[in-house]
């Protein structure tokens, strides 16, 4: 089954595919839907990256499951990465 | 409130002294001024009048994101801040990098005006379109870092952005910036002062709402341009692999390197060897960090050794820091930036008006100006790591020496007098960051700044790679048939002039310069950043257009001044460290600025905006034709219009 993977040592922190995905999912840009949730520790400075299916129910409940962006040439999560850190896995 | 595309629509107001709060729609001020800088300045004219002092509770404050911030326009990412400067007495404004600007549009305003005075320390909290004010007793005394952490704790959410003062802005040090991310800075011009006159210790804000395009289609296609442009840019390459810092040894051999409080703008080669953008990506970097929509993430997360605080670690550090700590200072352990970077942002100090007042100080004390008895027993030594440690949290404390270095160097150098004014190197009374006596058009740029010394308003890096710009584009760019040399003054007004209008059109859609024609002629233009405008918004505008808003925006700045701090064409001349001492080593060795092709480049400048020769001040002409007879109309009422 296909699958975003999320190559984490890549992934420079900076919430863009957050934007692209609520885009896809809405119009909108509201990263607080986003099926993708990235955040870092103040602190520690690591950086999560959460998918959906990795999210707390009331979390589920808020925001839109990931489609791959099944009307999109590509998911807009992967080709909005400035570090090519999201790829697609497996097939459909 | 009504519907504006690409805005949150609502512009918070907050009266600290009372309490109120209240908000008011935004599109009255968006097509005059853009956004983000462009409407801050339009408040800031309009509410605060001559006779306040930049302490006075009279002073607003100002967040202000930008119209293209919240969307995925590369590099919309910018939060600016405004108010009355406390360094110059005129336009304060600074502008940082992080997520602070986009969260708040999230959070349903474009832009918080602040007025009035806390009785006891406040922050603010926004949540969703709810803002409080609540008390901030807790945090006063802590550092940025430490406000930071408490308050994500306590409110409970990773994903609060938070921007705060530290102890520099609480003990009013001029010196004082804004902080947000822990390394972002909202600096120069003395804004984190402002905000602990007002007893502000910090703004956080948390948003789930959106912000709507009005074309969404148009909107994605100008998005896929503008990466595209920056894609095939070989000089975007260079900013994505080194951060602003890639350009260590071809900017020395300009000679732009401030050395000793600038006795010399030629750093020793073998000193700047050790310090090359590769040693830190070995030696120290733990990975990068990027911001939202940004294409480049050219920011930098290093792990650094702090003797007896273990390690540190920190996001870090720019170009200037370099020229900052290491040249200015004349210090070459590589590691030390990042130390110095790290602590200055926990202080809330800017790091460039900090190490400028640091290095006057040190001259000051090789001169024997200064003694052990004015600097509390230190020895104040060029190359030294723990003074300069050691004088930072004095500044920020405002303790012994600290509390006259705090004042920045012109304040500080009237203070101390004994001949230290010949050695206090600022423009309108902003401690000078830039190292000028090489590149005119750069020098141009600096000393003409609306907000005092800063390379960010006119200043050009063109002309340092002028032999590669082609004619067709310096025409079409900048209305010149060829970009000169850095030693020719010829040309240099129009590059400044272009460059204000440019710098005041990202500030004020929140976009980075470092996305635009200023960093590299190959990347974005007025067109560009006019067609991502038009379709997120719905207002159609042209690159023109945009450029004219820019010259509005630079004007009401230029008024600001002349009204408030009274600067006339004198205040638009190099210190005379640059016109009486020329550079001392390397390729450009007796290289100085010329008093009297100065007042040529003046002359033009003043012309090309229309502006009065012999005062430097605005005429009625030229205001009329940027549709500010508003402003035309105050400054006529203080005598300070030529008609």
């Amino acid at each position: 089954m296909a699958a975003l993977q999320i190559e984490h040592p890549r992934c420079v922190g900076c919430r863009t595919c957050e934007l692209a995905c609520s885009f896809h999912h809405t119009g909108l840009f509201k990263p607080s839907i986003s099926s993708l949730r990235i955040f870092w520790d103040s602190m520690t400075k690591e950086i999560r990256v959460l998918q959906h299916d990795n999210l707390t129910d009331a979390e589920k409940m808020k925001r839109f499951p990931c489609d791959l962006c099944k009307t999109e040439a590509l998911p807009l999560c992967v080709k909005y990465c400035p570090t090519q850190a999201i790829s697609v896995v497996g097939e459909e | 409130m009504r519907k504006i595309f690409s805005f949150a629509g609502r512009i918070l107001r907050v009266d600290l002294t009372s309490g109120k709060m209240w908000t008011e729609c935004t599109d009255q001020y968006a097509l005059s001024f853009l956004g983000g800088r462009g409407v801050n300045q339009w408040i800031l004219f309009k509410e605060v009048k001559p006779w306040m002092t930049a302490f006075d509770p009279g002073n607003r404050l100002i967040f202000g994101s930008g119209a293209l911030v919240g969307t995925l326009a590369p590099c919309a990412t910018r939060l600016t801040v405004d108010a009355k400067s406390p360094v110059t007495g005129g336009v304060g404004s600074g502008n940082s990098c992080g997520f602070f600007s986009a969260e708040l549009k999230f959070a349903g305003y474009d832009h918080i005006v602040f007025q009035g005075r806390a009785r006891s320390p406040v922050y603010l909290w926004i949540d969703d379109g709810k803002a409080e004010l609540r008390d901030a007793s807790f945090l006063w005394g802590k550092s940025t870092w430490e406000t930071e952490e408490i308050l994500k704790n306590k409110l409970g959410d990773e994903q609060i952005q938070i921007a705060s003062i530290g102890p520099a802005g609480e003990n009013l040090a001029r010196t004082a910036c804004i902080i947000t991310n822990q390394a972002r800075a909202v600096g120069r011009c003395g804004l984190g002062a402002v905000m602990g006159s007002k007893n502000l210790k910090a703004v956080a804000v948390r948003g789930k709402l959106p912000v709507e395009v009005a074309r969404p289609k148009a909107f994605m296609a100008a998005v896929d341009h503008a990466l595209e442009v920056i894609r095939k840019s070989e000089r975007a390459n260079d900013l994505k692999q080194w951060g602003t810092y890639g350009r260590a040894t071809k900017l020395n051999e300009a000679c732009l390197y401030p050395v000793r409080n600038f006795q010399d703008d030629f750093w020793d080669p073998s000193k700047l060897q050790k310090l090359l953008p590769e040693a830190y990506k070995t030696n120290w970097e733990v990975r990068r960090q990027g911001y939202l929509a940004c294409p480049f993430y050219c920011s930098h997360l290093y792990e650094v050794e702090t003797g007896n605080c273990g390690k540190l670690l920190c996001e870090g550090f720019e170009f200037n820091s370099i020229w900052n700590f290491m040249s200015r200072l004349d210090i070459d352990d590589p590691s030390a930036v990042i130390r110095l970077h790290a602590f200055c942002n926990k202080y809330g100090l800017d790091i460039d008006s900090s190490s400028c007042v640091i290095a006057w100080a040190i001259e000051c004390y090789e001169r024997g100006i200064l003694t052990e008895e004015d600097t509390d027993g230190l020895k104040l030594e060029w190359g030294n790591e723990d003074v300069v440690l050691e004088l930072l949290r004095k500044i920020a404390h405002r303790q012994g020496i600290g509390d006259i270095l705090a004042e920045g160097c012109q304040k500080a150098s009237s203070l101390v007098g004994r001949g230290a004014e010949r050695y206090a190197v600022h423009l309108k009374g902003q401690d000078s960051m830039e190292a000028m006596r090489a590149a005119k058009g750069w020098a141009l740029g600096c000393c003409v700044s609306t907000r005092g010394g800063t390379h960010t308003r006119g200043a050009n890096l063109v002309e340092l790679s002028h032999e590669v710009i082609d004619p067709e584009l310096a025409k079409r760019l900048w209305g010149i048939s060829k970009v000169e040399g850095p030693s020719s003054y010829e040309g240099k007004a129009q590059l400044v002039t272009y460059y204000e209008k440019l710098q005041a059109i990202v500030d004020s859609l929140g976009v980075c310069l470092f996305s635009s024609v200023w960093w590299s002629p190959d990347l974005l233009t007025p067109e560009d950043y006019a067609r991502l405008y038009s379709a997120a918004t719905g207002y159609q505008l042209d690159g023109q257009d945009l450029l004219l808003i820019g010259e509005r925006i630079h004007n009401i700045e230029k008024a600001f001044n002349t009204l408030h701090a009274s600067f006339t064409r004198e205040d638009d001349y190099p210190p005379l460290r640059f016109t009486e001492e020329v550079i001392s080593s390397g390729p450009l060795q007796g290289e100085r600025l010329m008093k009297e092709k100065w007042d040529r480049v003046l002359d033009e400048y003043y012309e090309l905006h229309g502006w009065d020769k012999a005062t430097s001040w605005q005429t009625a002409k030229c205001l009329q034709k940027l549709g500010l007879q508003e402003v035309a109309e105050v400054l006529r009422k203080m005598g300070m219009l030529i008609e």
